[in-house]
């Protein structure tokens, strides 16, 4: 019971996506497709649906195979039973919310059709919303209709395409709560396209992180994105400072690395390399006024403010000490410090929080 | 006034466009969504009857629905009566000569409709014969109308192809059009105003309506 894909899909004079994994079908599991904007990220979906046609491989789903070069086989997205949420919930304007929901179902005997719509509506919190149009919905009412529609017919799969990308912050966080409890209440396996970081980790159960047009690594979201293993999924995956350095020395599994005259301790990944990126989150950097602390105190740089970005609730601090530094601090001591651009400040970093990605020569 | 002539035209008119429909809906399809080869042949042939002078495209009518024509014998021998200059032969000719005033409008509706709705359609089970008849076809269903209505209107004012096809034989195939003309052939002028200023307010009904439900169309979107 699983979907297993390997396929290649060329644009003409575009990119060349290429996607190759498997997930069980038989069981509650959200699969998250996370990448930047225009890494193939959509293609991927689109070719399960059906709704696009890749140039080499196979796709199949449990024993059916659904797309094969090889032989010319391709069963149509009608005949697939896979459910698709698009960005923008393309709801259908003719129809009222629950000729929508319904679409999928219209050939259920009337009890069975009423009895899912009812199930929907209240799963999905739509009570009360049945007879409206999708113009007179809030754009979160839309993708929640949906959903429920994609969810109707019972597919084997559900693919979702940046489900919250047009919705407001507190809407999209509603619902995405909501999702994940939906979705398990009905042991509905998922694949979720995303760029943001934030659902990939509170939704994901698997992450497979994707970059110009194929997967680059995967695995548990928490720890692929605790373990990026190269410098452009460690920049996808919102590490702020990424340098280049020198290993300087290595002693009890930490390594000693050298930039721009200061020097940095961080956890040894293990293996023969002497230049290195040291990768550090801005969260795992905070700032301090003045030389308080311990002299001895590792990973402790001085350095001067460049920049100042307010991100509302947080502010990101770019320092140059030796290298250019990204730190995110709380705003409220952001403002403590009265920090600004010029000051002088010392960063500390956990040595844990500098992930180290090696260079082979 | 020749009111039998009228009744024609309108009889004439309403049972070319019924018939229209399915041939017209038919075609719309591959059309407005279709990506296969001989498209351009399809579109071609299909506008064909919007450019061709009249008397040509009835020349050919004639031809092929003559009864030395395999169409024009096989309805002889089923009916007994030959297809051309009878009320069934107009008809024919009527549903030919029409073919673009109906599809222009449709196909321009249909192509204005949201692909990823009929994406999501086909994700929802439906074939592509259903999408189209359940989520493109409502939706451009201004398009259908006014393709009707324009079908109608001209099928009412047709005159070249009637001529040439039904000739002018009165109660069976002389149209309000083809009246016109022979009252202004018998210099009954006061006649030929009547019936010329029917059918001129008739076209201008159909065409604002036409131009009403365009206006409507913009605005829905």
């Amino acid at each position: 019971m699983a979907l297993k894909l390997d396929f290649i899909r060329t644009f003409p004079g575009g990119p060349r996506i290429e996607a190759a994994f498997q997930m069980a079908l038989d069981r509650f599991s959200i699969t998250v497709l996370f990448g930047a904007s225009g890494c193939g990220k959509t293609t991927i979906l689109r070719s399960l649906a059906g709704l696009d046609r890749p140039d080499v491989g196979f796709i199949s789903a449990d024993e059916a195979i659904w797309f094969d070069a090889q032989s010319g086989c391709f069963v149509p997205p009608h005949l697939r039973r896979v459910g698709y949420v698009f960005q923008e919930a393309a709801l259908f304007p003719h129809l009222d919310v629950r000729g929508n929901i319904t679409f999928g179902i219209r050939r259920w005997s009337a009890q069975e059709r009423h009895a899912r719509l009812r199930e929907l509506i209240e799963l999905m919190g739509l009570e009360g919303l049945e007879h409206r149009r999708p113009a007179d919905l809030s754009g979160g009412e839309k993708q929640r209709v949906a959903m429920a529609r994609a969810l109707a017919p019972r597919p084997r799969l559900l693919l979702l395409d940046e489900p919250f990308a047009s919705l407001d912050r507190p809407a999209a966080e509603q619902l995405r709560h909501g999702l994940r409890h939906v979705l398990q209440a009905m042991n509905m396996p998922a694949i979720l396209v995303t760029h943001n970081r934030d659902e990939a980790l509170s939704l994901g159960d698997h992450l497979l992180l994707m970059r110009e047009g194929s997967i680059r690594q995967g695995g548990p979201p928490a720890e692929v994105f605790a373990k990026p293993d190269s410098r452009e999924a460690a920049t996808l995956l919102g590490f702020g400072t990424i340098v280049r350095t020198r290993v300087d020395g290595r002693m009890e599994g930490l390594l000693r690395l050298a930039m721009g005259g200061v020097e940095l301790v961080a956890p040894d990944p293990g293996g023969h390399f002497q230049e290195a990126y040291a990768c550090i989150r801005g969260e795992g950097v905070s700032l301090e006024r003045h030389a308080s602390g311990t002299a001895t105190q590792r990973n402790r740089l001085p350095g001067r403010v460049t920049a100042l970005h307010s991100l509302g609730p947080l502010t990101r601090i770019h320092v140059d000490c030796g290298f250019p530094l990204e730190a995110l601090v709380t705003t409220w001591a952001c403002e403590d410090l009265a920090l600004a651009v010029g000051e002088s400040v010392h960063a500390v970093i956990k040595a844990t929080a500098v992930v180290v990605i090696p260079i082979e020569v | 006034m020749d009111w039998e002539a009228l009744r024609l035209s309108l009889k004439l008119a309403s049972t070319s466009t019924v018939m229209l429909l399915p041939v017209g809906l038919a075609l719309a399809f591959p059309l407005a969504y279709g990506r296969f080869r001989g498209k351009a042949l399809l579109e071609a042939c299909t506008t064909l009857p919007l450019i061709l002078p009249p008397t040509v495209l009835g020349f050919y009518l004639i031809v092929a629905l003559g009864p030395r024509s395999p169409l024009g014998h096989a309805w002889e021998n089923l009916t007994g009566s030959p297809l051309v200059f009878s009320f069934s032969g107009l008809l024919l000719a009527q549903v030919f000569t029409n073919l673009p005033f109906f599809l222009q409008p449709l196909v321009s509706s249909l192509g204005g409709v949201d692909r990823r709705l009929l994406e999501v359609a086909s994700t929802l089970n439906a074939s592509r014969t259903d999408a189209y008849l359940r989520v493109a076809l409502p939706l451009a269903w201004r398009g259908l109308l006014s393709g009707m209505i324009l079908t109608f209107a001209h099928a009412i004012g047709e005159f070249g192809v009637v001529l040439m096809v039904g000739g002018n034989l009165p109660g069976r195939t002389r149209t309000a059009s083809i009246a016109l003309f022979d009252q202004v052939q018998s210099f009954d002028m006061a006649g030929a105003n009547r019936t010329a200023l029917l059918l001129l307010g008739l076209a201008f009904t159909v065409l604002a309506c036409t131009a009403w439900l365009r206006g409507k169309e913009r605005a829905w979107r």
